[in-house]
């Protein structure tokens, strides 16, 4: 399998939106499409997944266009919505048959996912009631079994006074988590995702984080839009980075940060250092308390300035020469425009 | 380029795929509303009891005196039976047309929230993974049609068992002295399932046609506010039949009942009253529905062309005008962006 995106072209009268984005997954992994606000990350996924006509370039999944009734693909887009008045379950139910996922299988789905999710609470009625008390539960179950037929029908009764919680009685990160699921639940080839991680705490970050990783595990294809740059380097293989609607940086994000050299070093010492940086002519970053972000030349710059540190009998706690990370990359290519 | 039929054929399938679903889905979602529960719980109580009721309090004296009226102006309109009173005609047309008027309104206003919730919610996008815009509103359409539809037969289904089994208890010969009094004779007018059939077939393309439009005029709106300047576009159609079958049904007869029977807009309101008074034939009124068919699939075309491109609009509600206006081509997209960027809108 392989997705292929070529010369991919956009524009609303003068305005070019989207300018011969192209790129390749020969094999299954994560790309990731970065870019400023506006930069036509959005539009090139719209245009992708066909909602959006393309002015001129194509999609090939499998070596043919790529259409979403012969792809299975799952989106989470960045404007991310349920209906605010109708029931999760008949939601979740629903964008599975349109995704073809047969009713029973659709509901194993969901269960499935509302557990590694932890959203049972909001789909189902023991988790509910379990989540709202979990000893008087316990209590309850007990109760019930010495009562016998009287207990099960107390049982049955509030099973049935259960209401299915709407979308808008959930917070916005758990309308998440079901958005989530209605991207997952028909199983994808190829997931696209939105900015998935926006607006997460950090203990739903790593239950998302959990999943993309898995997927990535079972060997599917992912394409991720972030602004989180240490998310995407976490999962990411290779990158395209946009810039009012130009691809400005693009490969394997390893080769890209090996092409820059290890030019960044943190320093942190017990006493004084700046004096020593400024001689051995590195460039001084930021500095506090004795810790420095410091960029440098190459390896020979650092290794003179440890010298330096170390015969001048400064105590060296922290040398880490590294290669820039992405933010920095990302910064340095489309900050400068910026700036111009 | 030339226009095909084939093409648009083959296309209008790919576009309709997943309609099926968004009807299920819409209609389970109606059907579990306990608003519309409760008004087709209403409805269905009004048209079961009405009969016994009236009968209970008027009993035999219900319709008074028998009095028809009717008009002859010769010997052989009297031999022949005459015709029926302009005062009865009026308040049958009046009638229906507040029918039809009543079910437009509310499917058009249910259709517009529909859709442009469905925008407002952003949930639009994730749809559309799955499904084409165009099957989207279709698949409400007709699961709005569904629900309206049925509640109508079942009203009217209530009404009739109600008639049945109440003439079985008690003597309901007030309905009939009651519609004699008014002037409304059996006899005189052509009732039966083939009237009941004229009058569905027109309603039902009326519905298409007026839903269609606001369809069309919902996609063009961005957030709640707009609902009632997008429906309004589609309720100027709607009064405008109402009121032309109306106070057009002073002056039929000969060219303007053609005209109001072939007229698009008119024509639901006016055709079944008119078959049934035996104003006009079976042709006339297939004419007429092909008119209207017509019509719609004119608007199902516009449409198509214009909901891929609104669908994810965000930005000031559109104008109807302009609408239409890309829905025939003549407002192309480069024009677009440099309207909507003055407007603040985007499509993007």
């Amino acid at each position: 399998m392989s997705l292929i995106v070529s010369h991919l072209q956009k524009a609303y009268g003068e305005k070019t939106v989207v300018e011969d984005l192209s790129f390749e997954m020969r094999e299954p992994g994560v790309y990731a499409l970065l870019g400023t606000n506006g930069a036509g990350k959005t539009t090139s996924i719209r245009m992708m997944l066909g909602m959006l006509a393309k002015d001129g370039g194509e999609v090939l999944w499998n070596g043919g266009p790529l259409q979403t009734e012969t792809c299975n693909v799952g989106y989470l887009a960045e404007e991310r919505g349920l209906y605010p008045k109708y029931s999760l379950m008949d939601q979740l139910l629903y964008f599975a048959r349109l995704r073809g996922v047969p009713q029973a299988e659709a509901k194993a789905r969901i269960r499935y996912w509302a557990n590694r999710l932890e959203a049972e609470e909001y789909l189902y009625a023991d988790a509910a009631r379990a989540a709202e008390s979990p000893e008087g539960e316990h209590r309850e179950e007990e109760k019930e079994g010495k009562e016998g037929k009287a207990g099960n029908r107390k049982h049955r009764k509030k099973a049935r006074a259960f209401k299915p919680k709407l979308a808008d009685q959930l917070s916005k990160g758990n309308q998440q988590k079901i958005q989530f699921m209605i991207a997952l639940i028909s199983d994808p080839e190829l997931l696209i995702l939105d900015e998935p991680l926006s607006g997460l705490d950090p203990v739903n970050t790593d239950l998302f984080k959990g999943i993309i990783r898995d997927e990535i595990n079972k060997g599917k294809y992912l394409i991720m839009s972030s602004h989180q740059m240490a998310t995407v380097e976490e999962f990411c293989s290779d990158i395209t980075i946009l810039d009012r609607s130009r691809t400005v940086l693009q490969g394997n994000l390893n080769d890209i940060k090996k092409s820059y050299g290890r030019v960044n070093l943190h320093l942190k010492t017990e006493k004084d250092a700046a004096p020593y940086i400024a001689a051995c002519g590195a460039q001084l970053l930021t500095e506090k308390e004795y810790e420095y972000q410091i960029r440098v030349r190459g390896e020979e710059q650092a290794n003179q300035l440890l010298g330096a540190l170390i015969t001048a009998g400064v105590p060296v706690i922290t040398f880490d020469l590294r290669e820039p990370s992405l933010h920095e990359i990302f910064v340095e290519k489309v900050g400068d425009r910026h700036g111009e | 380029m030339r226009f095909s039929w084939k093409k648009w054929v083959t296309d209008m399938g790919n576009r309709l795929t997943g309609a099926g679903m968004v009807y299920r889905f819409t209609l389970q979602q109606i059907v579990k509303s306990k608003s519309n529960r409760a008004v087709f719980g209403i409805l269905l109580a009004v048209a079961a009891l009405t009969i016994p009721a009236a009968g209970l309090f008027l009993g035999s004296r219900g319709g008074g005196e028998v009095s028809s009226y009717v008009d002859v102006s010769t010997v052989e309109e009297y031999l022949n039976g005459g015709r029926v009173g302009f005062d009865t005609r009026y308040g049958i047309q009046y009638g229906y047309s507040i029918v039809a008027m009543v079910i437009c309104v509310f499917s058009v206003t249910y259709i517009v929230r529909a859709i442009v919730e469905e925008k407002v919610s952003r949930l639009v996008e994730t749809l559309m993974v799955s499904v084409r815009p165009m099957a989207l509103v279709l698949g409400k359409i007709l699961a709005v049609m569904t629900f309206m539809f049925t509640m109508l037969l079942a009203v009217l289904g209530f009404f009739g068992l109600s008639y049945t089994i109440s003439g079985r208890l008690m003597d309901v010969s007030f309905v009939s002295r009651l519609l004699a009094s008014m002037g409304i004779s059996i006899d005189l007018l052509r009732l039966g399932p083939g009237a009941l059939l004229v009058a569905l077939v027109s309603l039902v393309l009326a519905y298409c046609f007026f839903s269609l439009l606001a369809a069309l005029a919902g996609a063009g709106c961005s957030n709640m506010d707009e609902i009632e300047s997008a429906n309004m576009s589609a309720m100027m159609a709607i009064l405008a039949g109402y009121l032309v079958s109306c106070v057009g049904f002073g002056f039929s007869g000969g060219p303007w009942t053609m005209v109001m029977a072939i007229c698009p807009v008119v024509s639901a309101f006016t055709v079944p009253v008119c078959y049934v008074f035996g104003d006009i034939g079976m042709g006339v009124v297939a004419v007429s529905w092909l008119v209207e068919l017509f019509c719609v699939l004119v608007l199902l075309i516009l449409s198509a062309r214009v909901y891929d491109q609104l669908i994810l609009y965000r930005g000031s509600r559109l104008k109807f005008r302009k609408i239409l206006a890309m829905g025939t081509g003549r407002s192309i997209p480069e024009d677009r962006a440099g309207k909507r960027s003055r407007k603040g809108g985007t499509v993007q």
